[in-house]
């Protein structure tokens, strides 16, 4: 079972092109995967108390920013670049 | 689907659910297996036309569809048109996480411009307004 460091995975995320919206909700920050000036499908959000991330909530965040976990993991751990991001969800037809 | 063999029905239960028959025969348990439902078939409609979220209730225009699905100790509930994927302990949690998501994706793409919106976004936002009362 994977277990992610919320704070690094933000930290990673925002590294690779996610920007913290100027939106919060009460209990949720919120990131977003901006191209070109222009907001995606690609938005995902973190609650505040920072707990670790477990294998659902891994999931969950890989389906809402378009990847399988795998890849979502290589996001996080940085073998995946922005550019190989903005390639995949290109291929997907999100960007 | 009895010309399988038993190992063959052992790699097709693998991520599937079953239906089976269970036959009596001569004092031995016989289960058959008569159906057969692949994971991606494993879901449950699931349909609201009101939104409740903790600052406003959406009403709609005509009911929201979407897959609902239990796995593990969890309570899912998915729109991938939306790019929803809500989850709970159970279905009220995931319901108000499913309602949480629908209101930041609907507040979010209508504070911005539409020069701001790659296409897709453009495509949720305009379904967005349609099926919200307003």
């Amino acid at each position: 079972m994977a277990s992610l460091d919320q704070r690094s995975t933000i930290s990673n995320l925002a590294k690779k092109g996610f920007v913290l919206s100027q939106k919060k909700g009460k209990d949720h920050i919120w990131l977003e995967f901006w191209y070109n000036g222009k907001i995606s499908q690609a938005i995902t959000k973190f609650s505040h108390n920072y707990q670790d991330l477990d294998d659902h909530l891994i999931s969950r965040i890989s389906k809402q920013i378009f990847l399988n976990k795998i890849e979502f993991l290589d996001l996080v751990k940085c073998p995946l670049s922005q550019d190989g991001y903005v390639v995949i969800l290109k291929n997907k037809g999100i960007l | 689907m009895n010309d399988l063999t038993e190992s063959d029905v052992e790699n097709k239960i693998q991520g599937s659910s079953q239906l089976a028959r269970v036959e009596f025969k001569e004092g031995q348990i016989s289960p058959v297996i008569i159906e057969l439902f692949d994971k991606k078939y494993n879901h449950v409609e699931y349909s609201t036309s009101t939104i409740v979220c903790t600052e406003r209730i959406y009403e709609l225009k005509f009911p929201l569809l979407s897959t609902m699905d239990k796995s593990d100790d969890k309570v899912t509930i998915e729109n991938s048109f939306l790019n929803i994927y809500a989850m709970g302990g159970n279905l009220t949690e995931a319901e108000a996480e499913f309602a949480e998501d629908f209101d930041y994706l609907f507040t979010r793409y209508n504070e911005l411009g539409e020069d701001q919106l790659t296409d897709n976004v453009k495509v949720v936002k305009a379904f967005l307004n349609h099926i919200v009362k307003l």
